[in-house]
């Protein structure tokens, strides 16, 4: 039975590169390694009032929306313009966290 | 987050529409006759001003047209005065009309400014992205 994970026979004294705060040198016995200290979840706290700027953005489309309808809308183009914003701020917010769960994806996949 | 290029052809779009609106307003009246009493009616010219943001343009303000007009001899006319004079308003229609070409043109191009800032925009999210 394989009780620790020893450091092969040749190689000794590798210290960490220094990209990971916390990572011990191969000589040590066992793993060190310790998660980075990132700020908690500014990730999400950043994709938050992103989305917050979307949905207010998306309201006033749906308001300009409505004015068109009703009549009340005195420029034409107020009303597709604020669409086109919102649809391209919401594709830009999506495709931000399509690229983080990606990136987080392929984290999860690094194992021998 | 900042869309300015959509922002800015969006002011330029309202003052081309207001530019509309004066042309529009000013060949309707083309033939609108006032009694000599009266003043003619005036041609409006909007007044385009850039924005001291620097970023798009705005309406300064209206300037108009000749209030003397033009006198014509209509004795039939209805609003004819003892000498059977009318006022008709000071419109040239070659201007006006080539003020609602310029116009028309003008919406058209910031319009078109929208689509290309809006295309240039989601190619900027296409980047890196191997499909």
């Amino acid at each position: 039975m394989i009780e620790a994970i020893m450091p092969p026979a040749g190689v000794s004294g590798v210290a960490g590169a220094g990209y990971v705060t916390g990572a011990q040198g191969a000589g040590t016995p066992g793993l060190g390694l310790r998660p980075a200290q990132a700020p908690e979840g500014a990730f999400a706290a950043t994709l938050g009032s992103a989305m917050d700027e979307v949905q207010s953005l998306q309201s006033t489309s749906r308001e300009l929306g409505v004015q068109a309808l009703t009549g009340d809308l005195t420029d034409m183009h107020e009303a597709t313009l604020a669409s086109s914003r919102a649809s391209v701020a919401l594709e830009m917010v999506s495709t931000v966290r399509n690229r983080g769960v990606e990136a987080f994806n392929e984290i999860m996949r690094m194992q021998a | 987050m900042s869309m300015d290029a959509i922002g800015i052809a969006g002011t330029a779009l309202t003052v081309h529409r207001k530019w509309l609106d004066s042309v529009s307003d000013n060949i309707a009246n083309v033939n609108t006759v006032r009694s000599t009493e009266d003043a003619a009616f005036q041609a409006r010219y909007v007044t385009a001003q850039a924005d001291a943001s620097g970023q798009g343009v705005h309406v300064a303000g209206v300037s108009f047209g000749d209030a003397e007009g033009r006198l014509a001899h209509e004795p039939d006319h209805p609003l004819a005065d003892e000498d059977g004079y009318v006022r008709y308003p000071d419109i040239d229609m070659a201007e006006q009309m080539g003020s609602l070409i310029m116009a028309q043109r003008g919406y058209q191009m910031n319009a078109a400014v929208v689509d290309r800032a809006k295309e240039t925009y989601q190619a900027a999210l296409q980047i890196g992205q191997n499909r």
